[in-house]
């Protein structure tokens, strides 16, 4: 095999591939559901490497979650052209549970009042996160999960920096009033 | 800056995304603005929740990307039209390691191997076995499952946080990996007992844009590994040998 197929592959495995989690969380949080997000990314990172010379030095993530966000866009107007995705039970049981290894205080503690009541705001933040327009739900995920920059985030859903903005702020307005709404609680 | 015009910067200004000049007009608003004061605590507040709750959906273990197209293998749904052929080489990556399809012409050098053992952490669900930023946790956790008991600092106050740790495999050695975040990086410090096998040289060297830093503490070999830069990275050792002490 030519040494450069090598070297780029060599390349693209270390620079590209780490980011998977990335791009299966923003694909599955785009689509509603695992299988479609699988296949998501599994075209997303084919037209990556396909791609992989365009990509000079810089946030690889960045450059990679693009392709994954314009690959889920495609997959929605050919799949749900309507835009109405139906909410799939499994979007909300297969995050990690709240009980196990992870904890509120991230010390390994388990206080089962503490966990009890994250679990009920996991549920709602889930759900109301699932319910958002997708374009204010991908800013939302690429700026709180993904942290990402505004400029980032502009550059992977190509929208300008001012759009970004005001998606975000509706997407936090909205998770704002749904948590508000249950139990008379603000989180 | 009047009212009108620091409502639509708020979020903004959360973010840390204003230039100067207008995160201290809003600052200087918000100063004199009870609504503004305290729109901005709810907000900090959900924010917060937002980023501290397991929202992020974890990758399936199962799934293995393929750089190459077979046809057999596509599912129906599958919707871009023509494909070009196969890429040269046939690859199968699956998050658990990697398989190439030809024998590379040497094993992999211990440097080789720490990388390798960085990525495949930062691939899995599972980067950490035990996940506190406590040491007193996470020291314990290890004497428990190695035959030596590893410095664990915690590098609290330097943009550095104690992600946790879990059991890994270099030169036939069960070693420590202990898992730092810095920034938007990774770093895991691997570490063994000096007298197991002898580490990389100390001076920084580099495989594939991860850099690799060496240190002795006391009767521990330990080797840094991150994607952060070298500067950084090095940077990141003086804290880390400073912090786990002699």
């Amino acid at each position: 095999m030519p040494v450069n197929d090598v070297q780029r592959r060599r390349r693209f495995e270390a620079l590209v591939l780490p980011h998977l989690p990335a791009a299966y969380n923003l694909a599955r949080w785009i689509t509603s559901n695992g299988a479609d997000a699988e296949d998501v990314v599994q075209e997303a990172f084919l037209r990556a490497f396909r791609f992989f010379d365009s990509y000079r030095d810089g946030d690889a993530r960045a450059w990679l979650l693009k392709i994954v966000r314009n690959t889920a866009h495609t997959w929605l107007k050919t799949n749900h052209p309507s835009g109405r995705v139906a909410m799939e039970p499994e979007l909300l049981d297969s995050l990690p549970s709240v009980d196990g290894r992870w904890s509120p205080t991230g010390d390994g503690t388990s206080d089962p009042a503490a966990m009890a009541a994250s679990a009920a705001d996991v549920q709602r933040l889930r759900t109301a996160i699932a319910e958002l327009p997708v374009d204010f739900r991908e800013v939302l995920v690429l700026r709180e999960f993904e942290e990402l920059s505004y400029r980032a985030i502009a550059e992977v859903a190509g929208i300008p920096i001012g759009t970004v903005m005001s998606r975000l702020s509706r997407a936090r307005d909205q998770l704002a009033t749904i948590m508000r709404t249950q139990d008379g609680g603000m989180p | 800056m009047t009212h009108d015009e620091a409502q639509r910067l708020l979020d903004a200004y959360l973010d840390g995304e204003l230039d100067v000049a207008s995160s201290l007009a809003v600052e200087a608003h918000a100063h004199t603005c009870e609504a503004c004061t305290t729109w901005l605590a709810e907000r900090r507040l959900l924010v917060a929740q937002l980023r501290s709750t397991p929202l992020r959906f974890p990758t399936p273990p199962g799934l293995s990307i393929r750089l190459a197209v077979e046809p057999e293998q596509r599912r129906s749904r599958l919707f871009f039209g023509s494909w070009p052929q196969s890429l040269a080489a046939g690859l199968l990556l699956a998050t658990g390691g990697f398989f190439l399809g030809h024998k590379l012409p040497r094993a992999p050098d211990l440097s080789d191997q720490l990388v390798s053992a960085h990525v495949r952490s930062a691939l899995s669900p599972a980067t950490v076995d035990v996940l506190s930023s406590n040491h007193h946790t996470v020291k314990p956790w290890f004497a428990a499952r190695l035959p030596f008991s590893p410095p664990v600092p915690e590098l609290a106050g330097g943009g550095d946080t104690l992600l946790g740790g879990r059991l890994d495999y270099i030169e036939h050695t069960r070693v420590a990996a202990i898992v730092y975040r810095h920034g938007d990086h990774l770093v895991n410090v691997f570490i063994w007992p000096r007298t197991a096998f002898i580490p990389p040289a100390a001076s920084a060297t580099s495989i594939d844009g991860f850099h690799l830093a060496t240190a002795q503490v006391g009767d521990f070999s330990a080797v840094l590994v991150s994607d952060m830069s070298i500067d950084e990275l090095t940077a990141f050792r003086q804290r880390w040998s400073a912090a786990a002490g002699p």
